[in-house]
């Protein structure tokens, strides 16, 4: 009796051996490539952030020296704050906008074909393409912007939308709302907002609810884990592509007056312009520290207000 | 009741009205970069006009002339081309354990992913730099091709989340008749997740004929530069200052390059939008 | 089934790898005759084979008898192949390709604030042997380029030109206005006033000919400078700024606030070309860009003395790769171009001085197209007061600081903060 029990112990195990084998071995592309395009370069980076290394590639290796300049530089923290500032506006703006614009969609009426390509179209356009267009269009002597304002107001109107502290910010975050990012959680809010079923909105309407009601009770637990989920991205893509945006437009240095000098910029600045490759691996070990103790936070709220329909 | 109906009507026509005023505002910049590719440098730079007062091709015909356009649109439709192909081939690979099997290290191996989601790529590309500097991969299109055939993390969740809805009956049947675990994969899920495919492979494209961040980092010279590096540099200074940008040029050059992605949009825009939408679903 | 698919991968992966990597080859040739613009088989002797790259930030001209490569690929009959890396990354892909070794390109023109640290690296090779049997005339150089060198142990690089910055007038907002034209003994009072007097206002108050455009990235340094400040010790390699930065900001504000000059904008029109701006301040290489394009007379004139006279000189160092596999063929290639022909050619063409004395006192340096100036004494005076001043800092330093202080003429800080935020930026970062 032992024996044929062992036996088949020994057959189920192997077979699920197998299959673990099978497993890993589907996972293999990735697993060479985290190692080699994304482990080893994270501990490549922070080896190097405690060398002096620069772009001609002399390197000495200095310990936390370049930490310690780090926390002591002004620009370091100004553009900390900006960056922490800017990541955190723009997923509330374009959130926002995305889901206006979802819920405006959402609204069977003629034409929605030709309203979602507009609404759609700015997002598949390249981001370096669209800042230089709003670099024009916020321009001050001949801008778009600036003329439309004039013929409305009947005054001439020259406002240096990028230059001045008080506008660049409204101009910036303006222009957050055509990115790819914005476009994409648009849709996604579009097929979540679809999914929500019809009986609620109409045991609300019983009930004699009206929009405000419906919107805050129904509707929004009913997306929470899509909000999340875009929320996430919109972190992502603030932290990650706010570099291609920002780059044409403001240049490295974030005028006016490093107003808009995210990190990603100055990782940029330090290690091409400055030749410091040493201090921008430092700059670019803090920028990964911010990206996960945001998705930290980001998760640990998605646990008290998420509602998933379990 | 008709009071009903009434508010129900005036309701329907305010809302038509600001969906118009939104496209307005969204559709703004695309035209502004159409019109302004035929202008010329003063008109563009001491007016506003929305059509250009003397309109002019000069702005296109330099673009083709003066610089290698022909290349760059090659390089550009190389990179898409690689790094699509080897994202389908990996990515789907890599998705298929995390959707359809059980084994330990799963949710380890699956938090990973999504945790190299959340990194910012700049924060790597330095790194990266100095190793394909060693290895002598700068300058060309491999440090962004090869990468694509070791499974980029947003496609494998993509691709898991596709996986995921096709029923598991299906494997099922296919084990009983004797199909092995890889046989299941290439037999069963692949012929039936092909829209999948599609999809991800169009936002593969759409991606990389827009990216900017990687080409610029790892490509010097001007026979790899691919056409978002072109938009910044190539096209931008005309004249022998290097502090008069010709925007119009630039305008012209989006435009160019806004069309193909704008095309893909009309004619496979249920594959593009259901892509994304999925992307977003639960669980 | 199975391996079908095997198969199918096994042969996409290859293509797309082949496609990739290899296709190289064949964009260097295509590039060879696009980029020079002009045929490859002109000239060429039985040493065809020979190729040299050169890595520039300017197009080459269009014209061939003004295109000094095509020159010297007639003259020495090697292929000469222009690589150019536009000017806003030049700098960092430079330093880039030696920290990696890179030997695709040949001769690097290197910019002022890399060719110590390319030599210390040795990115690039002492030319003092090619030199010794050469006739290039070494200690014909101006003076500024000849202490450029020293302390290096070495010649690493030669000048490829010396160019300065001066001042453009437009002669007939001149004349309508009744202001004398400017001298090169102009003072900076003088030039205060004539701002004054130049700008037209509409009726409405806003400007429509500003007096003066705003200084650029780099004449902001020739403001700074000729107020007194050192801007650069070659000494410490430090940004030295102070009172005198503080002073010519302060005077910009004055004058952007007073709509006399046009505020830093993300606006880049050459107001002058356009006829919205009486004077500018730019590099002398703007005279070849002009030529007889511009719809008014204009002239030239030194930029104002005011405590000083100062400008900054800018050239490019040719110099050879040290990784490079032809360098016998790369100096003969730059033997031609600092000689002669190739130093007049490139004169023609870019309205640059050479920076070997004799070279430059025949003067081709004279545009020809540029048939409104007169005063061509502007250009040698320029020279001879130019230094080599924030070029050689780095470009991060010196980005950060005319940032600061276009803030600071918006108002958005004062002129002393925005001194003393560049001087406290450039520490942290000079000396790494």
């Amino acid at each position: 009796m032992d024996n044929i029990e062992n036996v088949q112990v020994e057959h189920i195990s192997k077979r699920k051996r197998k299959k673990y084998f099978t497993a890993y071995a589907f996972c293999t592309p990735w697993f060479i490539g985290f190692v080699s395009f994304t482990l080893f370069p994270i501990i490549f980076m922070v080896y190097t952030s405690l060398t002096n290394r620069k772009l001609n590639g002399i390197t000495h290796f200095i310990g936390l020296q370049n930490y310690a300049n780090m926390f002591s530089s002004t620009t370091f923290w100004n553009s900390l704050k900006v960056t922490l500032f800017f990541t955190g506006v723009m997923m509330i703006v374009t959130t926002i906008w995305a889901l206006i614009l979802a819920m405006l969609l959402n609204r069977k009426q003629k034409l929605n074909g030709i309203f979602q390509f507009a609404y759609f179209l700015p997002s598949v356009i390249p981001t370096v393409a669209l800042a230089y267009a709003f670099r024009t269009i916020f321009g001050k002597e001949a801008g778009l912007l600036n003329s439309i304002i004039s013929m409305i107001i009947n005054k001439n109107v020259q406002i240096n939308w990028l230059y001045d502290q008080q506008t660049v910010y409204l101009a910036v975050f303006f222009i957050t709302l055509f990115t790819y990012n914005t476009g994409q959680m648009m849709l996604i809010f579009r097929s979540g907002l679809n999914d929500v079923p019809i009986e609620l909105y109409e045991a609300c309407d019983i009930d004699g609810g009206g929009f405000a009601q419906k919107f805050f009770n129904i509707t929004l637990p009913s997306i929470s884990p899509i909000v999340l989920f875009n929320a996430v991205m919109g972190c992502i893509s603030a932290l990650n592509g706010s570099f291609a945006l920002l780059f044409p437009l403001t240049g490295e240095s974030g005028n006016p007056n490093g107003m808009t000098q995210v990190l990603s910029l100055l990782i940029y600045k330090e290690a091409f312009s400055n030749m410091k490759v040493g201090y921008a691996c430092a700059l670019s070990v803090v920028l990964f520290f911010i990206a996960s103790l945001i998705g930290i936070a980001l998760f640990g709220i998605s646990k008290k207000f998420v509602f998933y329909e379990n | 009741m008709r009071n009903v109906l009434k508010k129900k009507n005036i309701g329907n026509l305010v809302i038509y009205f600001v969906k118009i005023v939104f496209a307005v505002i969204m559709f703004s910049p695309i035209i502004w970069v159409l019109t302004g590719g035929f202008k010329t440098l003063t008109e563009f730079t001491t007016s506003s006009n929305i059509i250009p007062q003397k309109a002019t091709l000069e702005n296109y015909i330099y673009i083709f002339t003066n610089s290698n356009y022909f290349i760059y649109v090659r390089n550009t439709v190389l990179l898409m081309l690689g790094t699509t192909i080897g994202t389908l081939l990996s990515s789907s690979l890599v998705a298929y354990p995390l959707a359809r099997m059980e084994f330990p290290g799963k949710n380890i191996i699956f938090a990973l992913i999504i945790g190299t989601m959340m990194i910012p790529g700049i924060a790597l590309i330095i790194p990266q730099y100095i190793m394909f500097g060693k290895i002598g991969w700068l300058d060309s299109l491999l440090p962004m091709v090869i990468p694509a055939f070791f499974a980029f993390p947003y496609n494998v969740f993509l691709f898991r989340q596709f996986f995921r809805s096709i029923p598991i009956e299906l494997d099922e049947a296919a084990t009983i008749d004797g199909c092995s675990v890889g046989g299941v994969f290439f037999k069963i899920l692949v012929p039936l997740t092909k829209p999948t495919f599609v999809t991800i492979g169009i936002l593969s494209c759409v991606f990389w004929w827009n990216e900017l961040t990687q080409p610029v980092f790892f490509i010097n010279s001007d026979s790899w530069r691919t056409l978002t590096i072109a938009l910044m540099t190539s096209f931008m200074y005309t004249s022998g200052n290097a502090f008069v940008i010709n925007w119009p040029s630039i305008m012209a050059a989006s435009t160019l390059m806004i069309l193909p992605p704008m095309l893909l949009y009309l004619f496979g825009s249920k594959y593009l939008v259901e892509g994304i939408k999925t992307s977003g679903l639960k669980g | 089934m199975r391996r079908n698919w095997n198969v199918l991968l096994a042969v996409a992966i290859l293509s797309v790898v082949l496609l990739t990597g290899c296709g190289g080859d064949e964009t260097s040739s295509e590039n060879n005759s696009s980029s020079k613009g002009i045929g490859t088989d002109q000239g060429s002797t039985g040493e065809a084979a020979e190729k040299i790259t050169i890595a520039v930030w300017n197009e080459p001209n269009p014209s061939e008898e003004l295109n000094m490569y095509a020159q010297c690929e007639k003259a020495t009959g090697i292929d000469v192949e222009v690589t150019v890396i536009p000017e806003s990354e030049y700098s960092s892909k430079l330093n880039q390709m030696v920290a990696t070794g890179d030997d695709s390109i040949d001769i690097y023109v290197i910019w002022e604030n890399d060719i110590s640290n390319f030599a210390q690296v040795q990115g690039i090779d002492p030319m003092d042997d090619y030199l010794k049997d050469s006739s290039i005339k070494t200690d014909d150089f101006i003076d500024a380029v000849a202490q450029l060198s020293e302390g290096m142990g070495g010649t690493y690089g030669l000048p490829w030109c010396a160019a300065t910055e001066i001042m453009f007038y437009n002669q007939d907002m001149f004349d309508a206005a009744g202001v004398e034209y400017p001298t090169n003994d102009w003072t900076y009072e003088q030039y205060l006033q004539a701002v004054e007097k130049l700008t037209v206002k509409a009726p409405d108050g806003t400007t429509e000919v500003y007096g003066s455009a705003l200084p650029n990235v780099q004449t902001w340094w020739a403001g700074i400078g000729s107020a007194g400040d050192q801007v650069y010790n070659p000494a410490t390699g430090q940004l030295v700024i102070g009172k005198g930065a503080v002073s010519f900001i302060d005077d910009c504000k004055v004058m952007v606030d007073n709509g006399f000059v046009p505020e830093p904008s993300s606006d880049t029109a050459d107001l002058f070309a356009a006829g919205k701006a009486a004077m500018t301040w730019q590099g002398s290489w703007n005279i070849g860009t002009y030529g007889d394009e511009l719809a008014f007379n204009w002239d030239i004139a030194t930029i104002p003395t005011d405590e000083v006279k100062y400008n900054t000189l800018h050239t490019g160092f040719y110099s050879i790769n040290s990784q490079s596999q032809n360098k016998e063929s790369a100096f003969k290639v730059i033997e031609y171009l600092m000689g002669e022909e190739g130093q007049t050619i490139n004169s023609k063409a870019s309205g640059n001085p050479s920076a070997i004395k004799s070279i430059a006192d025949k003067g081709a340096w004279k545009v020809e197209t540029a048939i409104t100036i007169d005063n061509w004494d502007a250009m040698t005076d320029s020279l001879n007061s130019g230094v080599f001043g924030y070029t050689c800092l780095p470009s991060g330093v010196t980005n950060n600081a005319i940032g600061a202080f276009e803030a600071a003429v918006l108002g958005q800080l004062t002129s002393e903060q925005a001194v003393e935020n560049s001087s406290q930026y450039a520490k942290e970062t000079i000396g790494y």
